[in-house]
């Protein structure tokens, strides 16, 4: 039979987990569309910059990864946050907000570099460089074909939810699961199918690992588009600080 | 030395060990000619192309470009690349790039050309093709037949000696077929060479020199395009529709598939025939 003190350890801990995980979930949401929500931003603003919204498919390929890049290191933190709370009990550093205010701005940052030098540079230029900073031909074409994967990706869900569509596919919640159930398998086999083509295309015309672009030795952006960069940053920055400072605030009250 | 001139040596090709796409294939393609690929769907038709331009290697026999045996290590692959361009049938899986212009230099750029010479050719060959208002245009926004114009133009600015096309007049309108016949015959008549794959018995009447049938990964007949096209019998054996225009010229006693020619001379008998009535 437990004891008294065994009984209230183990009802703490069930709390700390529900807490843990709704904590969690929050955090998760709240990243992903801060990042998204900034992502687009950024995009909107740059591409308005530099009047390039012909490059959607660029566009939007880099909201996608700059998405990622963006939540993931936010999610380590929120891991890092809660496994102390689950193992030590402490909820400090979550409510704290001082980490998540510091590290968010770090990477708001790191990400409007990547904005401003991406969206103002051809990817082929960017993959130049890495080959010529010594990163292997292997690893790079891994990257291209990565970002021609998003395009398919994008390009075949349509075709495929429309195929679906066409034949009743959105009649019901059960047909819209058998659907999904069904395309994302045929996405993906489609996908890897393409990333063979495509590494032929690449090599059909005479590309042997090294990436150039039209624009090589061009000056590609202009103070516009930093300045523009720069506000955002700065606003993002500021907005980010705030909030940190009250969540600091408010757990010394 | 042949310069220019392809030629299988009992070519065999398998994508599995033990399998045999493409069997011993015996052909030599001649400077300057025309080359018509036709055979059912699994034939091996497109895999022979992609032997042409070092996509594919064979299992057996050997491929001779300009007298000498390819060479597929990375330079010798790149030297045959700049020679031999390739046309992909489905223009989705060519375009590489996101936009026009960008795929446009994406191949002069491979072979070293300067950026300003290539932005030079890129504008040149948009204009031969029409495609200049579609330069800074992303390729996902094209319609199927601009992107064909596009993956072909992508391969003309390289200026290769051989094209190889993958049925490039698949998806296509009247328009854009006579438009593309206007560009191959233009390079055939630079001294060119080109080599494609059809179903399309019109196009390939008006274009080809030479037809080349595969039957289940074996070459079983080369000959001109009348001699093929007028053999019905022969084309629904190895699993092809017969051509209507071959039978009528073979029944005219004619040996053209030119059909302005046949249409003369279908009138020409009718009337004759009538008289006696």
């Amino acid at each position: 039979m437990l004891g008294p003190f065994e009984d209230h350890s183990l009802k703490n801990q069930e709390n700390l987990s529900v807490k843990a995980f709704g904590l969690g979930i929050l955090w998760i949401l709240a990243m992903v569309s801060q990042s998204l929500v900034f992502s687009l931003v950024t995009v909107l603003v740059l591409a308005w910059f530099n009047q390039r919204w012909t490059q959607s498919a660029k566009v939007f390929a880099w909201v996608l990864a700059s998405c990622l890049f963006y939540s993931l290191p936010g999610l380590a933190v929120v891991g890092i946050d809660l496994v102390q709370l689950v193992k030590g009990g402490s909820s400090d550093s979550v409510f704290h907000g001082h980490r998540l205010a510091a590290v968010s701005g770090v990477f708001v940052g790191t990400t409007s570099c990547m904005f401003t030098l991406l969206l103002n540079i051809p990817i082929t230029k960017i993959f130049g460089t890495l080959g010529r900073l010594g990163i292997p031909p292997l690893l790079l074409e891994l990257f291209y074909l990565v970002l021609r994967q998003i395009q398919n990706l994008v390009a075949f869900s349509q075709a495929v939810a429309l195929g679906q569509r066409s034949r009743l596919g959105d009649s019901g919640l059960k047909t819209r699961w058998l659907g999904l159930t069904l395309g994302v398998p045929k996405l993906l086999t489609e996908a890897m199918g393409l990333v063979e083509t495509t590494h032929q295309a690449l090599e059909a015309r005479s590309w042997g690992g090294t990436f150039r672009s039209l624009e090589d030795g061009e000056k590609v952006y202009g103070w516009s588009t930093i300045s523009g960069e720069a506000a955002l940053w700065l606003s993002a920055v500021g907005v980010l600080t705030i909030l940190g400072i009250f969540c600091r605030m408010h757990s010394i009250l | 030395m042949v310069l220019n001139t392809m030629e299988l040596q009992k070519v065999s090709f398998g994508y599995r060990p033990g399998e045999s796409t493409l069997r011993e294939i015996q052909l030599e393609i001649t400077c300057g000619s025309c080359l018509a690929l036709i055979g059912a769907n699994g034939s091996g038709k497109s895999t022979l192309l992609m032997l042409l331009n070092g996509l594919l290697r064979p299992t057996q026999g050997t491929l001779l470009y300009g007298g000498r045996p390819v060479d597929y290590r990375q330079r010798g692959l790149k030297e045959l690349r700049q020679k031999v361009g390739f046309v992909f049938q489905n223009p989705d899986h060519q375009l590489v790039a996101p936009t026009v212009e960008q795929d446009l230099a994406f191949g002069p750029l491979n072979l070293g050309r300067t950026s300003q010479e290539t932005r030079g050719q890129v504008a040149q060959i948009a204009e031969e093709f029409g495609i200049s208002l579609l330069l800074q245009q992303p390729v996902s926004r094209l319609s199927f037949g601009q992107k064909k114009l596009v993956s072909l133009a992508g391969v003309m600015v390289m200026d290769p000696d051989f094209l190889v096309l993958d049925e490039p007049t698949l998806g296509l309108d009247v328009h854009h077929q006579s438009l593309l016949e206007g560009l191959l015959r233009g390079f055939q008549n630079r001294g060119k060479t080109i080599v494609y794959s059809t179903h399309d018995w019109d196009f390939l009447a008006r274009t080809a020199d030479q037809v080349a049938v595969l039957h289940r990964g074996s070459l079983v007949d080369l000959a001109d395009p009348w001699r093929i096209l007028s053999d019905d019998q022969r084309l629904v054996e190895v699993g092809l529709r017969p051509y209507p225009v071959g039978q009528v010229s073979q029944a005219l006693g004619l040996k053209t598939l030119d059909q302005s020619i046949i249409l003369k001379t279908l009138v020409r008998s009718i009337g004759e025939s009538s008289k006696g009535f």
